[in-house]
């Protein structure tokens, strides 16, 4: 897959470079959709190696909400949960209005709170884990 | 920008077609990776064993009413959230102060509870 996206953005550069050198219009316009075309094609063309690879199972995110001593994190959860309801929502409303939507600061305030959540939840694993047992030792297993 | 010039050709192409493109292409790679999570969580490839379980410091678990009430909130403002989205699909919803009040509170009860059995106090 890997092969096949890098040989698709090297034919996309090599035509972007042709429409540079030969394509009709303003020189300054050519070169401006030309860095514009090519930096969306590279983007999406890692976009979807990434998307592949997780679909795959290349990249495993089966850990993805664990905690460091097993066992899912209710914090991470919250925030994936979150996070994908705003992606749905985003789908949707693009749909609807053929346009990018503005972002409500609730929205962020909301992803805030989440990942604040998930911060300090974080902080407070690491000092249960740091905190010496009732037997003495600091061993975390 | 003003109009831009047609690639190999004369005439001139709309000046919305990069940022549609762009519109576009975002659009479809985060309802593909929205989907594949969605499906991961549902078929259990993303684990979430122990989800509803705490830890303690000395590494014994326990079941959690602070992580069930959590995910209680959480899936009552996600729900929220969608169904005002699909009831008005041309903006995201305005989220009430009071539902992040209520989430507020969700959260510090989860992170109470996680301090007492992590830190011991």
């Amino acid at each position: 897959m890997k092969q096949s996206a890098l040989w698709i953005g090297l034919a996309v550069v090599v035509v972007v470079t042709l429409y540079m050198l030969f394509g009709k219009g303003d020189p300054m316009e050519r070169a401006q959709l030309t860095m514009m075309y090519a930096t969306v094609v590279v983007i999406v063309l890692y976009a979807v190696v990434v998307l592949v690879a997780i679909a795959t199972g290349e990249i495993s995110i089966g850990a993805l909400l664990s905690e460091a001593g097993g066992g899912a994190s209710m914090s991470r959860f919250q925030l994936l949960i979150f996070t994908l309801t705003i992606a749905m929502s985003f789908v949707f409303i693009v749909v609807s209005t053929k346009q990018l939507p503005k972002v409500p600061t609730e929205i962020l305030t909301l992803l805030g709170v989440s990942a604040s959540t998930y911060a300090v939840s974080k902080g407070i694993q690491a000092g249960g884990e740091l905190k010496p047992k009732t037997d003495g030792s600091t061993d975390k297993n | 920008m003003g109009n831009l010039p047609q690639p190999f050709g004369g005439g001139r192409v709309s000046n919305q077609l990069p940022a549609t493109l762009i519109t576009t292409a975002i659009t479809l790679w985060i309802a593909a990776i929205t989907a594949l999570m969605a499906w991961k969580l549902l078929t259990g490839s993303i684990d979430l064993r122990g989800l509803l379980q705490g830890d303690r410091a000395d590494g014994g678990v326990y079941f959690s009413p602070g992580r069930v009430q959590l995910l209680i909130f959480t899936v009552l403002a996600a729900v929220h959230l969608l169904s005002q989205v699909a009831t008005h699909p041309d903006r995201f919803p305005a989220i009430p102060h009071e539902l992040l009040l209520v989430l507020g509170g969700s959260q510090l009860v989860y992170l109470g509870g996680k301090a007492r059995a992590m830190l011991r106090f």
